[in-house]
């Protein structure tokens, strides 16, 4: 972990310094990084024998998890939204982003802009969260304590993360996790929204 | 980059991987290089995020403003996130082990029925 914070510290204050802008082919640098990542997993995962026959029935759990760590998402949202003396659907609908902080911003700008930065903001911090506890929740806790809080990320950036620390066999796991979380950050936030009566 | 185009290449590779590494016939070595080569490529990842983060004026002026807030949420979304799958995966581990000790019960019964047969 110390070496994750390490990187993300350099990396912030080198692009502070110098203000190096990717521009737009800054998120194809990462996606590119990314790809060669997830090969290389994809590589890892053929070599582990007997890989899918493990995960047994994991994949029923597989399934139910992401609507779980949704659940646990804007339940913990909603309690912050209390203390901060924030609207309540606004705190929820934030946190229904699960990571997906560039959805969740524009869906939310659309109600109030200030909400859809608080969002891009909480989204990012989501993310970056992750790659840093994912080690620690992985391997003290449970892989699935790994992938419930990459939340929407699981299915690319924390991927290769949650493969190396939880498993390798955690990876398709995580993948349809992402997938299935993703497409609910639509879903909540909109649903949240239209229960609010905004 | 078109996003149905990044996700389709986000299963691509992943299938690519598992192809060469079913193809490519090597020893342990092959998996020591495979960690290494995958935990250099985590850090220079995370390097590269931290650039995109540090050079972002917007998200880097807005940190003293909204940065609380948004702290706030994620901590505890993080947190509901967690305890939430944790609790799960521990139910679905109890009623797993259920259901192995059943089937055990269950097989034992077969087979001293079978020798009750014999």
């Amino acid at each position: 972990m110390i070496g994750i914070l390490i990187a993300l510290a350099a990396g912030i204050a080198l692009g502070k310094l110098t203000g190096f802008d990717f521009g737009s082919s800054g998120s194809n640098v990462v996606y590119w990084l990314l790809y060669v990542m997830l090969f290389i997993v994809g590589m890892a995962l053929a070599r582990r024998k007997n890989a899918f026959r493990e995960l047994g029935s994991k994949w029923i759990q597989a399934l139910i998890m992401p609507f779980v760590t949704a659940i646990g998402s804007i339940a913990g949202a909603t309690v912050a939204g209390m203390l901060l003396g924030m609207q309540l659907w606004q705190a929820a609908a934030v946190g229904s982003g699960q990571g997906w902080y560039t959805l969740s911003a524009v869906v939310l700008s659309q109600y109030d802009p200030l909400l859809g930065a608080v969002a891009f903001m909480s989204n990012i911090i989501r993310e970056v969260l992750a790659l840093l506890l994912i080690p620690v929740l992985a391997t003290r806790i449970s892989p699935w304590a790994g992938i419930s809080i990459a939340g929407a990320t699981a299915m690319d950036v924390t991927m290769p993360v949650i493969s190396r620390y939880g498993g390798t066999q955690y990876s398709p796991i995580a993948f349809i996790g992402g997938v299935i979380c993703s497409a609910l950050v639509p879903v909540c936030i909109l649903a949240i929204v239209w229960l609010a009566g905004v | 980059m078109n996003i149905v185009i990044s996700t389709a290449l986000l299963v691509l590779f992943p299938v690519l991987g598992y192809g060469a590494g079913k193809l490519i016939k090597a020893g342990k070595k092959m998996d020591r290089t495979l960690s290494i080569l995958l935990d250099g490529l985590i850090y220079l990842l995370i390097f590269t995020m931290g650039i995109r983060l540090g050079s972002d004026k917007l998200l880097m002026g807005n940190i003293p403003v909204l940065g609380l807030r948004a702290a706030v949420i994620t901590l505890f979304t993080c947190t509901g996130s967690v305890a939430a799958a944790t609790a799960a995966a521990k139910i679905f581990e109890r009623v797993q082990a259920k259901h192995d000790r059943h089937s055990d019960s269950a097989g034992g019964r077969d087979r001293s029925g079978q020798t009750d047969g014999i």
